[in-house]
């Protein structure tokens, strides 16, 4: 266990220094532009062998476990780096871990080596807007319906598709050149990643869905637990920057004669900052310790509770930076707001804090087995 | 009941394989314990609840599960923190009473037990481990509440003999006190944290009046003290003369961090028994969606603080003493206790001012009384604005105003 939290250690500073290297301030904003989407970028990244980080060993990945990307995830919240990397260092590992499928293995392949990009259309990033997000529906005819928003889907050469089937949930891999398909693009104000509506008029299966029944709903458990996991992580990231940048600015400028950072009003602000930032990080990490003593519904009720807790206290985090910046922090010279527009994304994707907090009370007054995953 | 372990949390395979089993062969021994004994049930008044408390103190000191990280010399087991905290867990699973003299083995003992003389250390710790001594903590005055160091009560030494005339208040079970733990100005003349001494006084001696404060939940936990030409024998001076200050630091810190420890696991067992109140009355239907996010909250909030105190136990393990690290935890504690018990009693509605009504299944009487008691919380200890001053001047390293 120490063995894996030193090699943790260094794979996070190797990301970190890449960054550091290749990723200056001039190459965000210019990737901001095109959210992420950047197949230069995407390629240099899985050269790096970012992608195969958590693939099992047989598939000739590094075979580290999934809780090994929290950190790195914390990085990219810190650096604000776009691009779907979610779905490129977790998705693909989750989809081998429960299937062995030949074909399957190629797209991985694939994706681990930057060829190919996978998108996740999941109508369960939200209960409360279900209505808006919409649904698919697998049917004899294939897959039908539409899902509002879907992150790279206009990127993705495959889409991993979260859809109902009778009172069932089941979970198809789809090309996403289906003709049967069709996805538009939406301009949004997330700097760091792109969305698309996306929509299935009897678009192929695959050859059988890649997971039915209890496999489905564990699968989809999973998926969205390490969702979960990792914005939080790099929610944490994105409030660990704002507190430094704050502290930094309200040291440096002053009024009355002082630094600004010398009055109470403002001190107390960042004080809050400090205990919202480090106990979201302690509450990551903590869900990390747990993971291998956890069952996998006690790992998903912790993956609820964690990005509760982030949507709220990184949001509460990114505000007063916001404030503590003065009119700067409003303005496109200061990068406060990149930080908080980023935020303002993750926050709901996978549920805010009052949509999980009514989940979280479910679970814990009505402990029966669900039959679908949530 | 399901109370979340957080000695058992990762952080502990950073504590060395042995430890791990020991601790777990210790947690074993514990339940074994607590298995066998008869938990005392404990009576609302306070007069009673005192005595029954008191009671079970001496039992469990009696079977060596108090002053279990104390040293053998000043009574304890010579134990590590994590032992200790283990045998908090499994005294809150078992549904068991913490012993009453909190603020003698959580707040002052430590100070003692470090700063002490060896009299002081071998013939006061013992009986406040047993209980046969309750201790109190005469730190705010009525003038000195966050400005602790501009505190007037005064000292005077004469012959072997410190004179003390003054005033303290806040002053918790000071009615039901042996022992004060007491800072008092022993050089007027000195800037105001240098003239400051620690001693320990006896509160059956001549000169000392207690009344006590009825709180805004009913009870009558603290008190107000007055000092009136009390002779307290010099041995009593805790560490040097006009040297105190760094003394109360200590046990603030450790009052600010092992409060943390100790509060979350009593905030797991309030809100299991607020989830059992409102499953009975569910009987298995759905809650409605008010409900279930009040209870999301506290579950949020619990885990937290489960985060958050395994942080503070790797400290504790690595014996760093006090650091500016607890006014984080003190400060989170304070907003996640308010955010609990606010949670609970959110769900009374108006309901709220009846005691004996139980909306959602809900006891009202008692989630009002612990919902007004959370209210404390962000001011005794260092309120909450003290912690952000500290951690925006010794963490962030924000300049003095």
């Amino acid at each position: 266990m120490a063995d894996y939290l030193e090699n943790n250690e260094e794979l996070t500073s190797a990301v970190g220094e890449y960054l550091t290297r290749s990723f200056d301030s001039a190459r965000r904003l210019e990737l901001f532009g095109t959210g992420g989407a950047n197949p230069q970028f995407h390629s240099e990244l899985a050269e790096l062998g970012w992608f195969a980080l958590t693939v099992p060993e047989h598939h000739d990945g590094l075979g580290l476990p999934l809780s090994a990307l929290g950190p790195i995830f914390a990085t990219f919240g810190r650096r604000l780096v776009p691009g779907p990397l979610f779905e490129s260092l977790a998705l693909p590992t989750i989809l081998i871990d429960r299937n062995d499928d030949p074909a399957l293995a190629e797209l991985l392949r694939e994706t681990v080596a930057g060829r190919a990009v996978l998108g996740l259309v999941d109508p369960g990033i939200t209960e409360d807007w279900g209505s808006d997000i919409g649904e698919i529906v697998l049917t004899d005819d294939g897959l039908h319906g539409r899902v509002e928003m879907a992150r790279f889907a206009a990127q993705a050469h495959s889409l991993v598709v979260v859809a109902r089937h009778g009172d069932d949930q089941v979970v198809c891999v789809v090309d996403a050149s289906d003709p049967m398909i069709s996805i538009e693009e939406i301009v949004s104000t997330d700097p760091a990643a792109r969305y698309a509506t996306v929509m299935f008029s009897g678009a192929h299966c695959g050859t059988a869905p890649l997971a039915t029944g209890s496999d489905a709903a564990s699968l989809i458990s999973r998926m969205r637990l390490w969702a979960r996991v990792l914005i939080s992580f790099e929610m944490a990231g994105i409030a660990e920057r704002m507190l430094e940048l704050t502290v930094r600015y309200v040291t440096e400028r002053h009024q009355f004669g002082v630094p600004i950072g010398s009055f109470q009003a403002v001190k107390h602000t960042v004080a809050n900052m400090y205990e919202h930032t480090s106990s979201l990080m302690n509450l990551c990490l903590a869900a990390l310790d747990d993971v291998p003593n956890s069952t996998e519904n006690e790992l998903c009720h912790i993956a609820v509770i964690t990005k509760a807790y982030a949507a709220d206290a990184a949001l509460r985090v990114c505000e007063s930076a916001l404030q503590m910046h003065g009119g700067i922090g409003f303005t496109t010279e200061a990068e406060v707001h990149w930080y908080y527009k980023r935020a303002l994304a993750l926050r709901a994707w996978y549920g805010d804090e009052r949509e999980l907090h009514r989940v979280i009370g479910e679970t814990v007054l009505n402990p029966r087995p669900a039959t679908l995953a949530r | 009941m399901d109370v979340r372990l957080s000695t058992r949390g990762a952080d502990m395979t950073l504590l060395g394989n042995e430890l791990v089993v020991e601790l777990d062969r210790y947690r074993q021994r514990a339940r074994d314990w607590l298995r066998e004994v008869t938990i005392p049930e404990v009576p609302l008044p306070l007069t009673e609840k005192f005595a029954v408390l008191r009671d079970w103190q001496k039992s469990l000191y009696a079977a060596g599960w108090v002053g279990i990280a104390w040293s053998t010399d000043a009574g304890g087991q010579g134990l590590t923190p994590l032992h200790h905290l283990v045998f908090t867990e499994e005294l809150a699973r078992a549904r068991a009473p913490q012993p009453i003299g909190l603020i003698g083995l959580d707040v002052v003992g430590p100070s003692i037990e470090r700063y002490g003389t060896s009299w002081q250390r071998t013939e006061l710790l013992p009986r406040l481990l047993s209980g046969d001594d309750i201790w109190c903590q005469g730190f705010s005055e009525p003038e000195a509440g966050s400005d602790l160091a501009s505190l007037r009560t005064c000292a005077v030494i004469d012959g072997d003999y410190f004179v003390v005339s003054g005033q303290k208040v806040w002053t918790s079970w000071a009615h039901m006190s042996q022992w004060c733990a007491l800072l008092v100005r022993t050089d007027p003349n000195a800037p105001k944290h240098k003239g400051i001494s620690y001693l320990l006084v006896d509160m059956s001696s001549p000169g000392i009046t207690v009344r006590p404060l009825v709180q805004m939940t009913g009870d009558e936990e603290f008190c107000e003290v007055f000092f009136d030409e009390v002779r307290v024998p010099r041995r009593n001076l805790v560490g040097q003369l006009n040297e105190g200050w760094p003394l109360a630091i200590h046990t603030l810190g450790t009052e600010r961090a092992g409060y943390t420890l100790r509060r979350r696991v009593d905030y797991e067992v309030a809100v299991d028994d607020a989830v059992s109140e409102i499953r009975h009355r569910l009987r298995g239907e759905g809650a409605p969606d008010r409900v279930s996010s009040a209870i999301g909250r506290t579950q949020v909030a619990l885990r937290v603080l489960d985060a958050q105190t395994r942080k503070t136990i790797t400290r504790l393990a690595d014996k760093l003493g006090p650091t500016p690290e607890d006014s984080v935890d003190k400060l989170l504690l304070n907003d996640l206790e308010q955010d609990i018990f606010a949670s609970i009693a959110e769900l009374l509605g108006p309901l709220r001012s009846s005691p004996s009504a139980r909306p959602f299944g809900l006891n009202t009487e008692r989630w009002v009384h612990d919902h007004l008691y959370s209210r404390a919380t962000s001011i005794y200890g260092g309120t909450s604005q003290i912690q952000r001053n500290i951690i925006a001047e010794r963490l962030l390293g924000l300049p003095r105003g």
